[in-house]
């Protein structure tokens, strides 16, 4: 199994441990970073590893101006291979600060940049050059991000093949074709980057131990624009969710009642790590076993005999484990009651399973009617709260125009709602009852997809959810209960994603599900000849923004087809909010709605 | 049996016969390949095979079996199952090939028939299909009388020569194991006794025997290098996908796992490069240098010249004389620098450094020095393209070149005086020509730089020296702990109070860091003032120096906590073995023992005590390390325990000081 975390441990033995034996030689080392770096390593790697390594200090290539002379130090530099960073680089080096330079840049760097660096290196300071490909952010073990703030399809195609390089796979590039010009460009960009000679064939022997030949999906956030409208129920989703990650980070604001919560925590323990896909159930009972484990070892030893020696030792060695347990609890405690907080005050447990309801097809028109208008007429459900139910109503049931109509003017009157929907919920509200905005989405044959490979061979947990759901519904009148995987009634949602794997998983090829337009680069071809077989590499990723859920997804294929290499990522993670911001911008882009006041209304 | 059914007995094969064949299971691209074998039996085999699925016959029927031989070449088998298995792995990629225009829709097809139990076969079946039976059956016919290897079917379309070449080939097998009775399949913990039913299968790489669970896998494989050497994995296309088992699978995985990420070292273009400019870079130094020497000569001389003819001609012919003797100068001055570098003013318009467009106000100038047409960036606007640069300036800072004798002659009188003589240079030039200049002025800074760090260094240095030592002792000791073998009990020792001893300066070190760079201001530990400049800096090395010694210090102490038990123990044990010896002794020699003075405490009563005060002396310092940390980050709720925990652990020093008295350290 590929796991991204690996990749990242090998790297950080490249950059930072030497293969030097005589320790005397060994000087104490700056890190030299650019912004892009900077985000990369500390998503990967902990400043307490760098110390570990001699790495005393810390400093942005942007900042040289301002270094402090020690050439009692030596010099890593990392730095991703702009114009900028080698810009900033060269002026360091011509009036270098340290003594001995290592710069490495995490994807290819062209021969001009490399000259011009080596043309201003007279002092002769730099020791070694070299490329390594970590031009992403690695956020679960099968989960990357790009960092892509500039609308930039060069830039994305080199982190997209940093990416292939770093895994070592020369694959066969699929998009998927929905006139979206985005897509083919992209991938047409990579296919010519593989294709280019001029960098060293650095593509040339990557696929020399693969049996077939591995395959690069790049899918349309366009073509399932309902997933992230979706109240999430699995831990690492919540989270982002409701509180927000960024940069494996979470920003805690500070409770009612003024105790500070710590400003940013990081999520890198244990903990997490191994609950990030637990549902929202499961990861309360597990908190609750780890408090009491934690209360048992801490009882145990909390009994000092003052006469016994090793218990005092065994205290003793455990007392920092104890101390970083006890503030990993807090951590985590403070999230739970936060998410909690956030679900009662929105009312989700009604509304999450009201989606769920009306998406998941598990009740007919008239009876979500009446479900959904006390909630339309309830002046205390958030208004995104109704935005959302109303859009996925609109996409289950595109023939109750009049009702809908009615809604809206609801959610517009402020006897209903407070507030009332602004210019641009309104719009897109009108244009997803029109079908103005995804032209091409067509939620009915996306269902139409699962249900075809549920027939065919009951793959993934989610296959016949129909038949469950319809006995749930028969025998289960109260949802509420949380128990396991597919009985939970907020899990009956199974994003489109996780179709089109199956599609491919089952059926051994992407070719079957026509969708996808296929570039083979000439390396692959010269490998495989026309290759039309078992896929056992999938490096997927989701144009427009991915969410945790469909990581999660990614994650738990994973587990039912070990044979298979699963990676995912996006350009960037989005929960709702983000979600719903991007569809405001591109209601206000369609040309219908020429009029500036709704631009204005955005900002 | 009717041979123009062929669709029956596939049917019966694949859902009543017991030796489906497992391959199917993988789901891998040769899902097809149950289907494909069967028209390949001759009709003596597969009436052999309708018996066999009656159970009642099967047994007594398998002896005769031994007799099997395949069909296309006459290999001979052990077993049915065997020759399935042989056909699916051999001569399945050949009918795949006849088959290749439209093997995926096949596929599908066939596995719907299969899930719904569907006996009508041949309706889903579509005539491409039919026809691409016909073809294999006629290929038959036609390998029964040739060698079968030359009849089979040319490869598809897109493979290179070299790839038509090699999809003939087949995989040697010399190397196979041959099935006796009662061999048992290789994979460790299996132990299964290979038989039909459990499966008899040779992986096609290692050839050992396994039974069919174990041979669950597909590569791709070729031949090795000579008849006698095993198969080898091939990824590229012209590899025949072949059966192995799991250990060659996961031989083959661990290369398919990423091992070592890419990696790209350019240092090897780098430093080509870097030479390459490099080199340039000193030539036009060299060539630069000697310019400027010849034109301070010529500069000097006519300054001399000119002053003897200020003196001799009065002011009233001066601009007569200065008329003439301008453009000799200037001739000379390109002559120095060479006509072809001297570049010519109607081709330029632009400045070489700046591109910057000449005009009115932007003026041409030549650089004295490569002879190039620059501007004049006086205010520093641009890039400081050229300046007219005092001669004594540069003179000052050159002063070892070689100069010509004029120059020499006026060389104190230069340097000291203000002077009038002053040339045209471009920035380029004046960088080459102060090149080693600022390079040793460098040096001098550099040794002037940091030394208010230097002890810092130092002492860091001290501190990856011994850090070196305690990773490598730990993991020496670790090592041996692990082992745990009688012998090397001394060495386990050594190596211990080695560690110990790096442990103890390594404290050492990290404390003279704190006393020297950190103060105490009401009771927290601060930064002193005239370091504040460097405060991260100091701060991540005293940091990282007490991480290590936390970390290293624990583990320490749990290694040698478990190893002081078990000597313990294997202490109890020798004593216990002794007193029987020693009382066997007694009662058979005189009761009276022979009484002598023995020491206060015993030599490994004092080693144990030593070790003791030892640990809680380490004690001590962690839990001070925790109190200082807890005061500095405001958590006062746990000082007080941290606290009691500090004065326990010094009663207990204490004791075991007073316990341990004149033997102490």
């Amino acid at each position: 199994m590929t796991s991204l975390n690996q990749i990242s441990t090998k790297y950080f033995e490249r950059l930072f441990i030497t293969k030097n034996n005589k320790s005397d030689e060994r000087k104490p080392r700056v890190l030299l970073v650019d912004k892009h770096t900077t985000s990369i390593l500390s998503l990967s790697y902990t400043q307490s590893q760098l110390l570990e390594h001699d790495i005393i200090l810390i400093e942005l290539i942007t900042n040289h101006q301002n270094l402090k002379q020690m050439k009692n130090l030596d010099c890593i530099v990392y730095i991703k291979p702009t114009a900028d960073s080698i810009n900033h680089l060269v002026k360091e080096l011509s009036q270098p600060h340290y003594s001995k330079y290592q710069v490495y840049f995490n994807n290819i760097i062209t021969k001009q940049n490399l000259e011009k660096i080596a043309e201003l290196d007279d002092l002769e300071v730099i020791v070694r050059v070299m490329e390594l490909f970590q031009d992403y952010q690695v956020i679960n073990d099968n989960l990357y991000q790009l960092e892509n703030d500039r609308d930039d399809i060069i830039d994305e195609s080199n982190q997209l093949v940093s990416l292939l390089l770093a895994l070592k796979k020369c694959p066969i590039i699929f998009y998927e074709t929905k006139l979206n010009i985005e897509l083919r460009k992209l991938g047409s960009e990579i296919l010519y980057q593989i294709n280019l000679n001029s960098n060293n064939n650095l593509f040339d022997d990557v696929n020399s131990n693969l049996d077939t030949p591995p395959v690069l999906l790049i899918l349309d956030r366009d073509n399932d624009p309902i997933t992230p409208l979706i109240y999430p129920w699995t831990y690492q989703s919540m989270i982002h969710e409701f509180i927000g990650i960024e940069n494996n980070t979470i920003a805690l604001a500070a409770d009612a009642n003024g105790a500070a919560a710590p400003a940013a925590v990081t999520l890198s323990d244990k903990f997490y790590q191994l609950s990030i896909y637990l549902n929202y159930g499961d990861i309360n009972d597990k908190f609750q076993t780890y408090v009491e484990q934690y209360k048992k070892e801490t009882k145990q030893t909390s009994v000092i005999n003052n006469n016994n020696l090793q218990d005092l030792k065994k205290l003793l060695t455990k007392f920092p484990e104890f101390k970083k347990l006890s503030n990993n609890i807090l951590k985590h405690l403070n999230i739970l009651t936060k998410l909690d907080e956030q679900i009662n005050h929105q009312n989700l447990w009604e509304i999450g399973e009201l989606q769920q309801i009306i998406i998941g097809n598990l009740e007919n028109y008239p009876l979500i009617k009446k479900k959904i208008l006390p909630i339309i007429n309830n002046l205390r459900i958030y208004t995104i709260d109704k935005v959302k139910l109303l859009i996925l109503l609109m996409v289950r049931f595109p023939n109750q125009q009049n009702d809908f109509n009615q809604w809206i003017n609801q959610l517009n009157d402020p006897t209903y709602t407070q507030p009332p929907i602004t210019k641009s919920q309104h719009l897109l509200l009108e244009s997803f009852k029109l079908k103005k905005l995804f032209p091409h989405y067509n939620f009915e044959a996306s269902l139409s997809d699962q249900s075809n490979s549920n027939e065919e061979g009951g793959i993934g947990g989610g296959s016949n959810f129909f038949n469950k759901a319809k006995i749930n519904t028969l025998f289960g009148g109260n949802h509420s209960n949380k128990s396991e995987n597919n009985d939970n009634i907020y899990m009956q949602y199974t994003p489109r994603l996780k179709s089109v794997l199956a599609n491919i998983l089952h059926h051994q090829s992407v070719q079957s599900s026509s969708q996808f337009t296929k570039l083979v680069p000439d390396k692959v071809n010269n490998q495989y000849g026309n290759y039309d077989g078992a896929i056992k590499d999938i490096i997927i990723y989701f144009k427009g923004g991915i969410t945790y859920e469909e990581s999660r997804i990614v994650y738990e294929l994973q587990q039912k087809y070990p044979s298979v290499n699963l990676i995912i990522g996006g350009d960037k993670i989005i929960n709702s909010n983000d979600w719903l911001n991007i569809l405001y911008d591109k209601v206000n882009d369609l040309p219908q709605s020429g009029n500036n006041n709704q631009v204005l209304d955005l900002l | 049996m009717s041979t123009n059914s062929p669709e029956l007995r596939r049917n019966k094969r694949v859902l009543g016969s017991p030796f489906k064949s497992p391959v199917k299971n993988l789901a891998n691209i040769d899902a097809a390949s149950p289907s494909n074998d069967v028209p390949h039996n001759n009709s003596n085999v597969t009436s052999i095979r309708n018996d066999i699925d009656h159970p009642s016959v099967k047994n007594k029927e398998i002896k005769p079996i031994l007799e099997i031989f395949c069909p296309i070449c006459k290999e001979s088998m052990i077993s049915l199952n065997q020759l399935n298995q042989h056909i699916d792995d051999e001569h399945q990629k050949t009918d795949e090939q006849n088959l290749s225009p439209e093997p995926p829709v096949v596929r599908r097809e066939l596995q719907i028939d299969l899930l719904n139990g569907d006996k009508g076969f041949s309706l889903s079946i579509d005539e491409g299909r039919k026809n691409g039976n016909e073809n294999i059956r006629a290929g038959l016919k036609l390998s029964r009388d040739a060698n079968p290897l030359k009849v089979s079917p040319s490869p598809s379309p897109g493979a290179g020569a070299r790839g038509s070449l090699r999809s003939n080939e087949r995989l040697s097998r010399n190397h196979w194991q041959t099935p006796a009775s009662g061999s048992k399949c290789s994979i460790e913990g299996c132990n299964k006794t290979l038989s039909v039913k459990q499966g008899i299968v040779n992986c096609r790489r290692c050839g050992k025997l396994f039974c069919n669970v174990h041979t669950n896998f597909k590569v791709r494989l070729r031949n090795g290098p000579d008849s006698n050497s095993i198969p080898i994995f091939e990824s590229l296309k012209y590899g025949i996908w072949s059966r192995v088992c799991r250990n060659c699978y996961n031989d083959k995985l661990d290369s398919i796992k990423i091992v070592e990420p890419k990696v790209e070292d350019l240092t090897g273009t780098f430093k080509r490069i870097r030479m390459k400019k490099n080199e340039d870079k000193e030539l036009m130094r060299n060539k630069i240098k000697k310019r400027f020497i010849k034109l301070v000569e010529l500069l000097v001389d006519e300054d001399v010249k000119k002053k003897q003819r200020k003196s001799q001609i009065s002011k009233w012919n001066l601009f007569g004389g200065s008329d003439t003797n301008e453009p000799t100068v200037l001739e000379q001055a390109i002559e120095i620098v060479g006509h072809d570098n001297w570049m010519e003013d109607s081709k330029t318009h632009n400045c070489t450094i700046c591109y910057i467009h000449f005009n009115m106000i932007t003026r041409k100038h030549h650089c004295r020095l490569c002879g190039s047409i620059v501007c004049d960036d006086l205010f520093g606007e641009r890039k400081l393209c050229s300046i007219m640069v005092p001669i004594n300036q540069l003179l000052d800072k050159l002063k070892n070149l070689n100069y010509g004798a004029n120059a020499r002659s006026q060389f104190l009188f230069l340097l000291l005086n203000e002077c009038s003589i002053r040339f045209r240079c471009c920035i380029n030039c004046k960088n080459h020509l102060l090149y080693e200049w600022k390079q040793s002025q460098q040096a001098k800074l550099d040794l002037n730089s940091t030394d208010k760090l230097v002890p810092l260094f130092e002492t860091n240095k001290l501190l990856i020296i011994l850090k070196d030592q305690i990773v490598r002792y730990m993991n020496r000791f670790e090592y041996l702990f692990q082992k745990n073998e009688a012998t090397n009990g001394d060495e386990i020792e050594q190596v211990r109070e080695k560690l110990l001893v790096y442990l103890k300066d390594y404290e050492g070190c990290s404390n003279q860091i704190k006393q020297s760079f950190y103060g105490r201001v009401n009771n927290a530990l601060k930064l002193r003032p005239e370091f504040v400049d460097n405060e991260r800096l100091i701060n991540n090395v005293y940091r990282g120096s007490v991480f290590f010694l936390q970390d290293n210090l624990v583990k320490f102490k749990l290694l040698s906590d478990k190893l002081s038990e078990l000597t313990q123990m294997e202490l109890e044990d020798s004593k216990n073995h002794f007193a029987q010896i020693e009382g066997v002794q007694i009662s058979k020699n005189s009761p009276t023992p022979i009484g002598t003075p023995e020491p206060r405490l015993t030599k490994k009563q004092i080693r144990e005590l030593r070790e003791q005060l030892m640990v809680m002396n380490e004690q001590r310092f962690l839990v001070e390390n925790l109190i200082d940390d807890t005061i500095k980050q405001r958590k006062f709720d746990e000082l007080g325990s941290l606290k009691e925990n500090k004065t326990e652990l010094i009663k207990r020093i204490n004791e075991l000081e007073k316990e341990l008295g004149e033997f102490g350290f």
